[in-house]
């Protein structure tokens, strides 16, 4: 299978998108917001916030009712659709949500239909939903990335960890990279000048929806993936989601105490990195935000 | 009704598919803690082993990693099943095997209903009262606080109405 994002039209200079902050990036995940913007800025893209989003409902509304999940997302996703321009999306738990939507909204008639009857939410489908990722993942914005590279990511073996959300299930996230071995996040960092390394917990869940419902059992599933990457000899992680950076970067001390080692990993947003590999300002600002710390791992860099 | 037919009306999968490959279970991170491994519910689905299905921590279970869903072989979309249990059980009132993983859903909801968007501090607030569990996580909450990464309050979605008929199409409806 040939793993694809389809490219953006670069036609327009710059280049404008919808925005879909989430509930997250004005919060906890403050930074992936701010490094994802002034990378966009740096690029010559333009991000235009969706007017009066709301919470795409996460795990909690598909879980306890199909309708409310799929009404919330389409909401949005109507905003978008009026603004006729893709939307972009960081946070992985509101691109999965957006994206599965579209898909079922696209593919359940009845479902199309209850949404318009019942929610008065008239969305039959068609707005080009991206992760952030596959934004940058194209060959034109790796070039443009090449070029605004100032400080190589040179100095670390990095783990890209992409979690559930982005990659599954592969034809409802529109066939854009591997499920079991995905590779965008990589380019990416390789166009920074990044080492990267092969892994086998990239996919695996961190538990980010029992991250306050069965805390323990988060804790488990972290410490896995901490296991697997320390032997990798992997020496940072970049990852592309909120709940997956809280669980990773707050959940340490707990996964050293299962683990019987210190684990002591800095945890990135890839946007971050982007920024850093960039030297934007603004960005290497917000790194002192993380839990556990990224300052020996900057210094390995420079 | 037959069970399998109520969860295809919530979830247009097809179980019936299912031939006891395993793939789910064997790709299941949570499987060790679940009285049912994903493909023995699968096979109870179709026995019509309602009772035991809706009663079972499995259905909670489920973190939604969607791993098992990209595994069928035969396009089983098995993530989607288990949330379609989980809405059968709420909406006959049944108590979750899982109660606190429950209670988060239901106050994340709450909160979403209230203003349209996540507030993070008040959600954990929210939830720390459903649960009367107050002092769990405390270093992280202080830590976090102190990074500055805990803001009090957030904008809410002026579209009140549109929220407010949501919840009253699916959660509120009699």
């Amino acid at each position: 299978m040939n793993w694809q994002a389809k490219s953006l039209p670069h036609t327009e200079q710059p280049m404008k998108l919808s925005y879909y902050p989430g509930c997250s990036l004005h919060g906890t995940a403050i930074e992936f917001d701010v490094s994802t913007r002034e990378v966009c800025k740096h690029l010559g893209v333009e991000l235009v916030e969706l007017d009066d989003w709301n919470c795409c409902g996460a795990t909690a509304a598909h879980s306890l009712n199909r309708d409310l999940a799929a009404a919330a997302s389409a909401r949005n996703l109507a905003i978008a659709s009026r603004r006729g321009m893709p939307l972009a999306v960081p946070c992985a738990a509101c691109y999965h949500a957006l994206k599965k939507t579209d898909y079922e909204m696209r593919h359940d008639a009845d479902l199309a239909d209850r949404i318009r009857t019942e929610f008065g939410i008239d969305y039959p489908g068609g707005v080009d939903v991206r992760h952030i990722m596959h934004v940058f993942a194209d060959d034109e914005m790796l070039a443009a990335i090449r070029q605004k590279v100032t400080r190589p990511l040179e100095g670390l073996k990095f783990g890209c960890y992409y979690g559930c959300l982005i990659v599954r299930p592969p034809e409802a996230m529109g066939n854009i990279d591997d499920p079991e071995n995905p590779q965008k996040m990589e380019t990416i960092l390789n166009a920074c000048g990044a080492e990267t390394v092969d892994w086998s917990y990239k996919t695996d869940c961190c538990g980010g929806a029992f991250a306050l419902g069965r805390p323990a059992t988060a804790m488990k599933l972290i410490a896995k993936i901490f296991d697997n990457a320390i032997k990798s000899g992997i020496e940072a992680i970049a990852v592309a989601c909120p709940l997956c950076h809280a669980n990773l970067d707050g959940r340490q001390p707990e996964a050293s105490e299962i683990l019987g080692r210190e684990v002591n990993m800095p945890i990135f947003y890839f946007t971050e990195l982007m920024g850093v590999a960039m030297g934007l300002a603004p960005v290497k600002k917000i790194l002192g935000k993380h839990l556990t710390s990224v300052q020996p791992a900057l210094e390995k860099l420079s | 009704m037959a069970f399998i037919d109520e969860i295809e009306s919530i979830n247009s999968e097809l179980v019936a598919k299912c031939f006891q490959c395993q793939r789910c279970s064997c790709g299941c991170p949570i499987v060790d803690e679940m009285d049912y491994a994903p493909h023995q519910i699968m096979r109870m689905i179709l026995l019509d082993q309602r009772d035991k299905v809706l009663d079972s921590n499995t259905i909670w279970l489920c973190v939604s990693c969607e791993t098992c869903s990209t595994r069928c072989p035969n396009d089983i979309d098995i993530a989607g099943v288990m949330d379609a249990c989980r809405q059968i059980a709420i909406e006959e009132g049944r108590k979750p095997a899982e109660e606190r993983i429950y209670k988060f859903y239901n106050t994340f909801l709450k909160r979403v209903e209230a203003g349209g968007r996540i507030n993070e501090p008040m959600l954990v607030a929210m939830f720390k009262l459903a649960t009367k569990d107050f002092f769990s996580d405390m270093r992280l909450g202080m830590k976090m606080g102190l990074k500055g990464k805990l803001k009090l309050l957030s904008p809410k979605v002026k579209d009140r109405a549109a929220i407010k008929r949501m919840f009253a199409q699916t959660l509120h409806k009699k």
